[in-house]
């Protein structure tokens, strides 16, 4: 059987210390200011007027429905059969319609590319046969990685053993494939996914992903207008201005 | 002409908040340039890289690391699965270890003080004139007023050849803040009680403990990888843990049970326990029976401490004593009351650290499954070196000056040199100043006070190997006056700081990714011998601590000490006595001892405990002679601690899991996380102050110092206490990330004296807080 | 006479030592001797002229302005720091320099403890190129557009900013007309004349 992959995030053995976003942040050398996978820490007041912390790691949660691959017009955003929701940077243009169409909020534009970042569950590293860097360098051993196809696998061991949720709501749905496990304790509703105003899924997505299936990459361009090519636009003026400035 | 691009000089500062430089850099990049945005990059794929070995610098527990490098740079740290310390795990400040090799502002190339001390006007210079230059001063400190005359403070894993280099100098005065600044206290008073020590790396049954009894601990937070992962399995695994702090720390969320003990009133709490184990009989009868002394004694001590006399005390209910207590008692021997991992705070620190280490005995925890195990040892020899010439050192020739905080460091043995003259500044094992003071690593604090008040003698020359005597010590006035006073400074680090500011020579050390360094030679479940390679080439022109410190000798007439040309022909000879050699362990990274059951808890396997306490006893010691020949026993008595007024607060601070100690905060993947400290404020007194969340507020002690801080308004900490996360409020410019972000707790922490041990009190400030 | 201009360059930016203070004497010489006509560091040169004697008090100014110092060090001589957004050394733009430079089989002598985009050792590079035919014209193009023109501008600004000695104001006035004029040299060349 075809691999699926999962993660699991043992809230309760998960510590804050940021080994796992550092890691990411050297493995795919992200730039400062952005970053592919995060800790929450959520602080709130118990019923019982107790304070309380909780820890959220999280990334791309690799949805069964993935908005973003929707959202995306050139076909860069992708599904791989194992589960893996990619990015392939050779086609990816940078428009940025797929990050508010994230209602985890897991995707950026990479300054250095030009095109989108986000979490591939450590694909290449994956595909040859080692753990995402996260899951490597986890101090408490928090987060857990696998195929979840594999009755033997440690990820499908522990889901059977423990109940572990799913960041969802009644608005957001879309089947991630990143379980949590909290002990029983009520997610805050501060780590819940939330569609961004920006993404009104479907229909900016027909005018622009129609066209540019039909008229193919040359003229993706021109589909872009009111996105990612205005603002390339936009960098091109500045760069312009600025060698103005430099001439007198 | 040219204009600048849009030049700012603190736009570090803007990092993280916004895309900052890199904004800034594409709108600057000429046209040409452009064509690189869209080209196909490389970030998607795994790339080659090679691999060696090596252990972390990034804080003192020193976890096994596999470096990734390629094209001649370290580009990932993992960690070595075999090592003990961390079992393959790395946390974050040791991912962000590449980002002190590439820091912009590391110590570069040799220099030498132009101008004033402490003025920041430098001159590079050679390896060679710097070498000469600081053999020509000790020398001449040691022709005009003796070997004495020198200090060396070390603070960092390469710091052994500095002290090997400054015992065969001939000077007593060597010291380490990890015994008078952090761990002292509960390292001793474990020594007192059953002759070996709970420091360094700690030999908890952690997996297998049943039952956390937690003072203050914050196992997650001042996070060492193999003992937080350790905890967290031993939770995991079903243990019970009740956590005590002012404050809910991410450990008290983890927890089953948490107080919020009054600040400094553990021991109240711990005495209150002993009584409870002892009037009850919960405790270890087989255990005390055979293995201990002085039981009777302890019962009587302690019995005027009930749970009722310490409730008030600790605002812990005399019930819930009693409770936990019980509990405990239950799943004894698979128990174990967690001492705080620095332990200088109340002005009965000894105390507190009797205490615990009276309250495990009874639970007969040593040598016992899901208890403390007996560590193994890989014996490596050190090499044959010449004697040293102070007696008290000679038979530290074992460890060649390295550290052993279990040696069996007899302050009697070693109180008088050889000469009868000269006996350590910092009184650390010196009759009628501070005798049970572990004369191995002194007492730094007072080792500053000998410097700025040149007593009992003249200090006259100072050698620092790391560390920051500002940020981690607490009297800034004693500091300032010792580095002012002394003739002559020599600073080795990797980074520049506040002390090492005022250095006459500074000589520049290649950081933990680019060198050789002696053996790790560490005590888990199993013995271990490590190796630390270099990932790369040193980046600029800077050498390691045992090639700095073997140069000097050679210029002193010391080269006997350092008798190898090279370290790599050091370490392959270590290793060959040991029946291996250099280029083995660089193979694995780590050559270990077999588990052994029956060396790791001999008490389960019907063997007593191996004891042998500094008072000379084959017995643990409830009341340790050592401690009554001295008078010292008095510390098991509850001392009273300060208490705020209605206006003021407890000051107390403490470890974030991503910075260690002063040393991160300009580190700038660590610093992402945070930049600054805050200031944690009860909403209650907030309220009444009419601060709010965010806004600065002036923070003053009884001494009249003080900081401007932004609060912090949370429920997570009690009414009479404020606290911050510790190591900012840097002051040195050259710090470009950390510089002025936040408040230098150590400038509001206290600083007097633990009567007992002479290390330092640091949680007795009181403080006040207002609008800024 | 490029070569001799960025080696001029490169040695202003080096060690102020006795010998270098020689080698830059004379290459000042030469250059006002033998240098393009109407360049415009004309005024810089004969400025710089009398600052070229040895003084040991430039120890300490180069040491404030680029090792180490108390405040901090102005203006950081490494091309990663102002290119990399992390600013740091040994970035991808270092590798990129170092690899430039093994494809003409040269390297940064490992005694002189300096990285490979070290102002002094990207200027040194250049004049090598500068000295070799036709062939490195790509090279010389890609480390002048892509390493000099995008951050030397920024470090010479930082060096104006903290009030440098008169001989570090002047090197940064040299190396931003250098880089300008050797830029313009090639739009000119490349672009056709109307």
């Amino acid at each position: 059987m075809v691999a699926k992959y999962v993660m699991l995030a043992d809230t309760v053995r998960c510590i804050d210390c940021k080994a796992c976003v550092i890691s990411c942040r050297a493995e795919w050398e992200t730039p400062m200011g952005y970053s592919r996978d995060w800790v929450k820490q959520v602080e709130f007041i118990k019923a019982n007027g107790m304070p309380e912390v909780m820890l959220f790691p999280g990334r791309c949660q690799h949805c069964d429905e993935a908005p973003c691959i929707e959202a995306c017009p050139s076909g860069a955003a992708y599904k791989r059969e194992d589960g893996m929701v990619l990015q392939d940077d050779a086609i990816c243009s940078g428009c940025e319609l797929c990050v508010p169409a994230c209602p985890y909020d897991a995707r950026w534009l990479n300054p250095k590319t030009n095109t989108i970042s986000k979490c591939t569950f450590c694909q290449p590293r994956v595909d040859k046969g080692l753990e995402p860097a996260c899951v490597q360098t986890c101090v408490g051993r928090a987060l857990i990685f696998g195929n979840i196809n594999d009755p033997n696998s440690e990820v499908s061991r522990l889901l059977a053993e423990k109940e572990w949720v799913k960041l969802t709501t009644d608005e957001v749905n879309i089947g991630p494939n990143h379980y949590y496990y909290t002990a029983g304790e009520a997610i805050p509703a501060e780590v819940m996914p939330k569609l961004h105003d920006r993404h009104l899924a479907g229909k900016v997505m027909e005018n622009v992903v129609n066209p540019a299936g039909v008229i193919g990459v040359g003229g993706m361009v021109l589909a872009f207008l009111g996105a990612g090519v205005m603002k390339l636009i936009g960098r091109r003026n500045e760069v312009g201005t600025h060698e103005n400035q430099e001439g007198k | 002409m040219s204009t600048p691009n849009q030049f700012d000089p603190s736009r570090r500062a803007f990092l993280g908040a916004t895309m900052g430089g890199t904004a800034l850099s594409i709108a600057g990049l000429p046209s040409q340039a452009l064509a690189r945005i869209n080209a196909p990059h490389e970030h998607e794929k795994l790339k080659e890289t090679t691999e060696v070995f090596g252990f972390c610098d990034m804080c003192y527990w020193r976890c096994g690391l596999k470096i990734r490098s390629r094209d001649g740079r370290a580009v990932k740290i993992d960690g070595n699965p075999e090592h003990p310390n961390n079992w393959g795990v790395v946390c974050g400040k040791g991912n962000a270890g590449l980002m002190v090799a590439y820091a912009p502002n590391r110590l570069k190339y040799p220099m030498k003080r132009v101008g004033k001390r402490g003025g920041g006007e430098w001159k590079q210079i050679s390896w060679d004139e710097a070498l000469n230059e600081v053999a020509e001063n000790l020398n001449k400190v040691k022709k005009e007023h003796g070997s004495q005359a020198l200090a060396l403070i070390g603070h960092g894993s390469w710091e052994k050849p500095y002290h090997r280099l400054a015992h065969a100098f001939g000077t007593p005065n060597t010291t380490s803040p990890v015994f008078g600044l952090c761990c002292g206290p509960r390292g001793l008073a474990n020594m007192m009680v059953v002759g070996r020590n709970l420091t360094g790396n700690e030999t908890i049954d952690l997996e297998n403990c049943k039952y956390f009894l937690m003072m203050g601990r914050n196992v997650t937070e001042s996070l060492h990888n193999g003992e937080t992962l350790g905890w967290v399995n031993g939770v995991a695994n079903g243990a019970k843990v009740v956590y005590f702090d002012p404050r809910y720390s991410i450990t008290a969320s983890k927890a089953d049970e948490y107080y919020a003990l009054r600040p400094l009133t553990d021991h109240a709490f711990l005495l209150a326990m002993i009584n409870v184990v002892i009037n009850e009989e919960l405790y270890d009868k087989q255990f005390v029976a055979e293995q201990t002394l002085g039981f009777d004694e302890l019962k009587e001590r302690v019995k005027q401490y009930t749970p009722e006399w310490a409730a008030p005390i600790t605002d812990v209910r005399a019930d819930d004593i009693r409770r936990l207590a019980r509990e405990m008692a239950a799943k004894a021997p698979s128990v174990f009351v967690y001492a705080p991992r620095r332990m200088t705070r109340s002005s009965n620190d000894l105390g507190t650290g009797l205490s615990i280490t009276i309250l495990n005995t009874l639970f007969g925890v040593w040598g016992r499954k899901g208890g403390v195990f007996t560590p193994q040892k890989y014996n490596v020899p050190e090499p044959d070196l010449p004697e040293f010439k102070h007696a008290h050192i000679a038979h530290r020739v074992k460890t060649g000056g390295d550290f052993d905080f279990s040696a069996m460091d007899i302050p009697s043995e070693h109180i008088v040199d050889e000469h009868g003259k000269y006996q350590r500044a910092d009184g650390a094992g010196v009759m009628g100043r501070w005798p049970i003071a572990n004369a191995q690593y002194g007492l730094t604090n007072e080792m500053w006070r000998a410097m700025a008040e040149q007593k009992p003698y003249p200090i006259r020359a100072l050698i620092t190997a790391g560390g920051n005597g500002f940020l981690n010590s607490t009297n800034y006035d004693i500091i300032r006056k010792a580095l002012e006073t002394i003739d002559f400074y020599v600073a080795a680090d990797v980074i520049p700081n506040e002390m090492n500011a005022y250095a006459d020579i500074l000589l520049p050390e290649a950081s933990y990714l680019e060198r050789y360094d002696d053996l790790q030679i560490g005590g888990a479940r199993e013995g271990y011998v490590a190796v630390r390679m270099p990932a790369i080439k040193p980046m600029h022109d800077t050498r390691d601590a045992w090639t700095i410190c073997k140069q000097l000798a050679d210029r002193m007439d010391l080269g006997a000490y350092f008798p190898h040309e090279s370290i790599k022909e050091l370490l392959d000879d270590r290793l060959k006595k040991a029946g291996s050699s250099l280029a083995e362990i660089e193979k694995v990274g780590i050559l270990k001892t077999a588990r052994d059951d029956k060396i790791n808890f001999p008490r389960d396997h019907g063997n007593p405990l191996k004891i042998k306490t500094p008072g000379g006893k084959t017995k643990a010691e409830f009341v340790p002679s050592m401690l009554k020949n001295m008078g010292y026993d008095k510390a098991l008595d509850y001392v009273e601690q300060v208490r705020p007024k209605d206006d003021e607060f407890h000051m107390t601070f403490g470890r974030v899991g991503y910075h260690t100690h002063a040393r991160t905060q300009d580190n700038i993947w660590t610093a992402d996380f945070m930049r600054e400290n805050v200031l944690w404020i009860h909403p209650e007194p907030a309220t009444k102050r009419g601060i709010k969340e965010g806004e600065l507020v002036t923070v003053t002690d009884q001494k009249g110092r003080s900081g401007e801080i932004k609060a912090k308004v949370t429920a997570r900490i009690r009414k009479d206490t404020i606290f911050m996360v510790h190591g900012f409020g840097h002051w040195d410019k050259r710090m470009t990330t950390a510089y002025g972000q936040g408040v230098a707790d150590s400038d509001l922490a206290s600083y007097e004296v633990e009567p007992h041990v002479g290390s330092m009190s640091m949680g007795l400030s009181l403080v006040k807080v207002e609008k800024a | 006479m490029r070569p001799q201009l960025y080696l001029f360059a490169s040695g202003l930016f080096n060690q102020p030592t006795p010998a270098r203070l020689e080698m830059l004497r004379g290459l000042l010489a030469e250059l006002r001797e033998a240098g393009p006509p109407n360049a415009p560091w004309g005024e810089t040169l004969i400025a710089l002229e009398p600052q070229l004697d040895y003084d040991e008090g430039m120890q300490a100014e180069y040491s404030r302005l680029f090792i180490l110092a108390v405040p901090c060090v102005p203006a950081q001589p490494f091309g990663s720091y102002w290119l990399e957004d992390d600013q740091r050394l040994l970035g991808d733009s270092t590798l990129e320099i170092k690899h430039m430079m093994a494809e003409y089989g040269i390297e940064v002598a490992g005694n002189t403890g300096l990285l490979p985009d070290h102002i002094v050792s990207e200027l040194e590079f250049m004049a090598y190129l500068a000295g070799l035919d036709e062939t490195a014209h790509q090279t010389q193009q890609k480390l002048l557009e892509q390493h000099f023109a995008r951050w030397m501008p920024q470090f010479t600004a930082a060096l104006r900013e903290v009030n440098p000695a008169p001989r570090y104001r002047l090197a940064a006035d040299f190396l931003d007309q250098l880089i300008d004029w050797d830029r313009l040299q090639e739009w000119q060349l490349s672009s056709p004349s109307d």
